[in-house]
């Protein structure tokens, strides 16, 4: 076992405070604990005091009676020396590693990058991987049409178990929420309607008006933003998590194609459950209007439910139903792709979950806007 | 030969701790002297991350006392805590670099986490830090710019040993250290740790499983088997204890070989 130097670091022993003395113009002698990392402001008055004295190679510098020094007592000397060892020097040999280290230090200097650079910089990356990312969606669709390719030619590798785990996740156990969710916005709807309509006497009307409301844009687009931000983030943070465990590699290593095993059976699963959601948030909001109708407004709800068939085009739950397959492939699809791309540290992973739910999201509304521009010829009248 | 009691730096004492059901530690007696280094082996599941985890108050003990440098680590105020918490360094198994941060910006967190209790270091001594405590690892300057996602295996091990001496910690704990290391890496590894061992005049627990570095770098070695301290001492003296895993750690024709292969060691 080594001995320690001297009062090295025992912090138990009271150790002086850190000074020094100009002995004669001959030497410098230093005394005490030059332990001065978690004193800056001795720090800084040693390197003061050190600066004072003008040229600091003449001296003897004498070290012997140091009772501890750290690195930062070492780098107060070192600037105070110039960055090189005096010629006349003395220390204990335990101290001796901090200036033999010192030599060899340079100080990291950062990368410099101007700012008209930089703006540059966000700009075109920002560009680039957009369009990387839209051609990285647009192959992991192809790929996945090529899956299921194989899958009808190769019935035994569809991957039934994970697809029907897939409907559980998205589909069964969001249920109460969106039931929820679509009774109050048929209630709010019908009321806010109701409000209106009354006024010219056309209250009637608040069957028809809410119903295509619910059936053609609501119910699918509650759906795909709720499940947007529930599934597709578990979907993104799911798929990436195992590139930091390794699984993702594990996977490919055995010839599993990730995205037949991990992305296409999410991307069913979505593509089932979303349609069905919608006939359930559906339902869920013309219950709503149906109680706040009779409740509000004086309709009876038998009445709402006969009028609804006779004012709203029944393509108009179609068209619903459809959007919801769109949605839910849209979800799963830029979900599976960012967790696949997910780099493996937890700063990426939180970065592509975000990256993957904004997207989504942004996905669903422009979809559901260009629908709506195409289709209206559809189902209105 | 009993050390003083001024320098014992760990005493671990009579500690039991079960996890998940499982017991861990029955009674476990542990000393750990100034300035040595004490390798800790012992089987999976032996609890040799479970005891480094009590001993730097990541987790309670369910009984027994553990005292680390003078202080009592189970009956500590929060800033008493945060005091001893300074003095020791942690090198992780996986390194455990944050991975939001570049190298420059992990070295300087524990020094920029100072500045929120008043102790203001200014960003010129900071700067002359990191770069001292890069070279002493054997890093180049440029690597302070890379992520952590950007270096090897051995860098990332390097920077994470350099975090750990930011703060001029005069205790370090080693949790595996050339785990998931090539061997010439793993190698280099042992050799750095040994030279900052002796210079820096460090205490160092080491948990490993790696025999080569057991027999370079131990000062002592400690052996835990069924949640107790089973022998400690010297590589002589531990490689000629009679226990199953002693025997098959030393022993083995694995063991055996690269044991050979040190220049001081003598086959028995």
């Amino acid at each position: 076992m080594r001995t320690p130097a001297p009062g090295h670091r025992v912090m138990a022993m009271v150790s002086s405070e850190a000074s020094f003395e100009r002995i004669n113009d001959e030497e410098v002698r230093l005394t005490g604990a030059w332990t001065l990392l978690l004193d800056p402001a001795l720090r800084r008055r040693l390197a003061r005091g050190l600066a004072a004295l003008d040229a600091p190679h003449r001296y003897r510098w004498d070290l012997t009676r140091l009772e501890a020094l750290d690195s930062a007592g070492a780098r107060v000397l070192w600037t105070a020396w110039g960055r090189r060892l005096p010629e006349r020097f003395a220390c204990h040999a335990d101290h001796r590693h901090w200036f033999d280290w010192l030599a060899g230090t340079r100080v990291p200097i950062p990368p410099a990058r101007g700012r008209l650079g930089l703006a540059i910089e966000r700009v075109g990356g920002g560009v680039i991987g957009f369009v990387l990312t839209a051609g990285g969606v647009l192959v992991l669709v192809g790929q996945l049409m090529l899956d299921v390719a194989y899958c009808v030619r190769h019935p035994r590798v569809i991957p039934w178990k994970e697809t029907a785990a897939t409907v559980y996740h998205v589909g069964a156990t969001s249920m109460v929420l969106l039931g929820c969710v679509g009774f109050l916005i048929g209630v709010v709807m019908t009321i806010q309607l109701g409000m209106a309509l009354s006024q010219f006497g056309a209250a009637m009307l608040v069957v028809g008006t809410m119903g295509l409301a619910v059936l053609r844009e609501l119910g699918p687009v509650i759906c795909g933003l709720i499940l947007a931000g529930r599934s597709g983030s578990a979907m993104t943070s799911g798929i990436g998590a195992m590139h930091l465990t390794g699984e993702y590699d594990a996977l490919r290593a055995f010839g599993s194609s990730p995205s037949l095993r991990l992305a296409l059976p999410r991307v069913l699963g979505a593509a089932i459950s979303l349609p069905l959601l919608v006939v359930w948030a559906d339902f869920a909001a013309l219950i709503g209007g149906a109680v706040t109708a009779q409740a509000d407004l004086g309709v009876g709800w038998r009445l709402f439910l006969t009028q609804l068939p006779e004012q709203v085009q029944i393509v108009n739950f179609w068209i619903g139903l459809a959007k919801g397959v769109l949605f839910g492939l849209t979800i799963a699809v830029v979900g599976c792709y960012f967790g696949m791309t997910a780099p493996a540290d937890t700063a990426g992973l939180s970065r592509h979950t975000t990256l993957s739910v904004v997207s989504s999201l942004t996905l669903i509304l422009v979809f559901d806007a260009s629908s709506g521009a195409l289709l209206t010829h559809v189902g209105l009248l | 030969m009993e050390p003083a009691a001024s320098d014992v730096v760990i005493k671990v004492q009579h500690l039991c701790k079960r996890l998940g059901g499982q017991r861990v530690h029955a009674g476990l007696d542990l000393e750990v002297r100034r300035g040595e280094l004490l390798a800790v082996i012992g089987a999976s599941g032996s609890g040799k991350t479970t005891l480094l985890q009590q001993i730097i108050g990541l987790l309670q003990p369910d009984a027994g006392s553990i005292s680390v440098l003078g202080n009592t680590i189970n009956h500590l105020a929060l800033w008493e805590a945060r005091m001893l918490r300074r003095r020791w360094g942690v090198l992780f198994q996986q390194s455990a670099l944050f991975s939001a941060m570049n190298v420059y910006d992990n070295l300087a967190f524990p020094v920029r986490e100072l500045r929120k209790e008043g102790i203001a270091v200014d960003e010129a001594a900071l700067r002359g830090n990191v770069a001292l405590k890069l070279h002493m690892v054997g890093l180049a300057p440029e690597v302070a710019w890379k992520y952590p996602f950007e270096l090897s295996g051995g860098m990332a091990k390097r920077a994470a040993l350099a975090r750990a001496l930011m703060l001029e910690a005069e205790l370090l704990f080693l949790d595996e250290p050339t785990a998931g290391l090539d061997p010439a890496a793993a190698a280099e590894f042992d050799t750095l740790l040994a030279e900052l061992h002796a210079e820096l005049h460090l205490t160092a627990v080491m948990i490993t499983h790696d025999i080569y570095s057991v027999a370079t770098l131990g000062d002592r070695i400690a052996v835990l088997a069924d949640g107790r301290l089973v022998t400690v001492g010297s590589l002589d003296e531990v490689a000629r204890f009679e226990h199953p895993f002693v025997q098959s750690f030393f022993r083995s024709r694995h063991g055996q070989n690269r044991l050979r292969a040190l220049p001081t060691y003598e086959v028995r």
